[in-house]
């Protein structure tokens, strides 16, 4: 009993952080329709700043390479340094690249966020390659099982709720309907006044927080991270689940991100291997993933909840 | 009667062809100005060339005595100066109420900080936004539609939104390209009346660009008369009405 609550547990904080890399989808596609497939790198760049910050010093060798990097700083320093770093890389990059427009933005988010996942594996120094950082420090731990994992899941709950609110009162405010005006007619939003690099990469930069938040999160519940965690497969996951849940609606971020991660990729975790079929449920896994996208872009294009108008007099 | 909007010479070419051919005109402060000709003219290209989108090959532009050609489009909008398309360009998927509190300059909820922590002067501001919305809305006949989506407009509607949320910009000229295509007889009304109303009660300098010669020769005190990237000739409605250039060019010869 004990530990299959355990796994329920798991499965739950582990959509509660991709949720966050939905909201953070969210910010740049749905809000802004910036046409963006890197939040797989944003996403490992956070776990990698906090991995190495909150990582005791040591200088252990481990399978011949001297490990000495670590600070060993607490895991709330680890989360807003995983925000911080990944923000301050989408700053860096958005410089050349929030000039291009739809595909070719496409093109250079997806192949950064490989580049990232390449240095990870050949800057060993640093990340220790593919073997992995691991032995990673996890908040309000050393009960059971069962206690771990449940205030950990509390704490990312708590944390997915505070960025849901931020993301709500963006989405609601003039910010938002700036956003929502280069998502619509970046030309017209520009001929009313609005700075529309400004306002890009504004919201290429709170997508990297976010992402980076999660990041940090993953890392410490995971305990150990490696570079092939962080392929762009996390990216289409995170892609199909917007669009089921509702690009444009924070809650159907949320949702949708329960749906496909919860239901299809983690809830048949428990389903039992078929004998001499090693492949053949994660196969028909994705196929059953393929096949909802395509269900939902036929018959609801909008997705579970739709994006709603927003009545601006509502709260004035 | 000061000069506010001035272009000199201005020149742009695509490839071998020259759009805008050496262009000058200037608009007094307080005026509504025609500017006509037959298709392709190079209207729309001149419109570009005055707020930013384009840069001329040559040739200078001046607003307020200010140079503004090369600056950016959304400065020239600072400036006080704001266009619209010829095509409406409604933001299809935000309410009338969201496409017209877009434009409002100074709005201190874009910025990220204050949008997060929403503090009362983002309100206050947002609150006289609305209510100044409001008002052009109702103006324009569109105050039933407030919290309907862009898209569900009709043509006339679309440009007679696309006016009134120019407006939001509180702009000291506008530059208005064909804002009565597609608009009904009524609307066309409407809209002569406001930009007469406007300009008598705001001091607001227009710009126009039409097609239908009732709205030009009722509402304006100059016309400039284009034809093959080059300015005919200018002229009050009934000099310019009069000249066998401007004849030859819409009858072609």
């Amino acid at each position: 009993m004990e530990g299959f609550l355990t796994f329920i547990i798991s499965i739950a904080t582990i959509v509660a952080i991709y949720s966050i890399l939905t909201l953070a989808l969210n910010i740049r596609w749905g809000f802004t329709g910036l046409l963006d497939f890197g939040i797989a790198g944003f996403f490992a760049i956070g776990a990698y700043t906090s991995a190495i910050l909150t990582s005791p010093p040591s200088e252990e060798l481990v399978f011949g390479v001297r490990h000495s990097l670590g600070f060993g700083i607490p895991f709330a320093g680890g989360v807003l340094a995983a925000a911080a770093a990944a923000a301050l890389v989408a700053y860096l990059i958005g410089i050349p690249t929030l000039r291009l427009r739809g595909d070719y933005l496409a093109i250079m988010t997806i192949g950064l966020s490989e580049i990232f996942r390449y240095m990870a594996v050949n800057e060993k120094w640093l990340t220790r390659g593919s073997q992995g950082i691991r032995n990673l420090p996890r908040p309000f731990s050393g009960y059971s099982n069962l206690l771990d994992s449940l205030f950990y899941f509390l704490l990312v709950v708590v944390i997915l709720f505070l960025l849901y609110l931020i993301s709500q009162r963006m989405y609601n405010s003039p910010l938002g309907r700036v956003l929502k005006g280069i998502r619509e007619d970046e030309t017209v939003t520009e001929a009313l006044g609005k700075r529309i690099f400004h306002f890009r990469m504004l919201a290429f930069i709170s997508g990297a927080a976010f992402a980076g938040v999660a990041g940090s999160l993953w890392a410490h519940y995971s305990g150990s991270i490696m570079p092939h965690e962080f392929a762009p497969d996390i990216t289409f996951l995170i892609w199909v689940s917007l669009t089921i849940g509702g690009s444009g609606n924070n809650r159907g971020a949320i949702l949708g991100t329960l749906v496909l991660i919860g239901l299809f990729q983690q809830g048949t975790r428990f389903l039992p291997t078929i004998e001499g079929y090693t492949y053949l449920i994660p196969g028909l896994r994705l196929i059953a993933i393929g096949f909802m996208l395509i269900l939902c872009l036929r018959f609801r294009p909008q997705g579970l909840l739709p994006e709603k108008a927003v009545r601006v007099e509502k709260g004035l | 009667m000061t000069i506010l909007l001035e272009a000199r010479e201005v020149v742009k070419d695509f490839g071998g062809l020259r759009a805008v051919d050496h262009c000058s005109l200037s608009v007094e402060r307080g005026s509504i100005c025609g500017l006509i000709g037959p298709n392709g003219a190079g209207k729309t290209t001149l419109f570009d060339l005055l707020t930013g989108f384009y840069k001329p090959n040559s040739g200078t532009v001046f607003f307020k005595e200010q140079r503004i050609d090369g600056l950016e489009p959304h400065l020239i909008c600072l400036q006080g100066l704001v266009r619209t398309f010829q095509i409406a360009r409604e933001l299809k998927n935000m309410t009338l109420l969201e496409n017209m509190l877009l434009a409002p300059k100074g709005q201190y909820g874009e910025i990220l900080g204050y949008a997060i922590a929403r503090p009362p002067k983002v309100l206050a501001r947002e609150r006289e936004n609305l209510e100044k919305a409001l008002g052009v809305l109702e103006i324009v006949g569109l105050e039933h539609l407030k919290n309907e989506v862009a898209i569900n407009l009709s043509g006339g509607q679309r440009k007679m939104l696309e006016v009134a949320r120019a407006l939001m910009t509180e702009p000291e000229m506008l530059l208005l390209d064909e804002p009565t295509a597609g608009a009904t007889f009524e609307e066309t009304r409407k809209l002569m009346d406001y930009i007469e109303k406007l300009r008598k009660e705001h001091g607001l300098t227009f710009l126009i660009v039409e097609h239908k010669m009732e709205v030009i020769m009722n509402l304006c005190d100059k016309i400039f008369v284009m034809n093959n990237g080059r300015k005919l000739t200018e002229g009050t409605p009934q000099e310019v009405q009069r000249n066998p250039q401007v004849i030859e060019a819409y009858l072609g010869a």
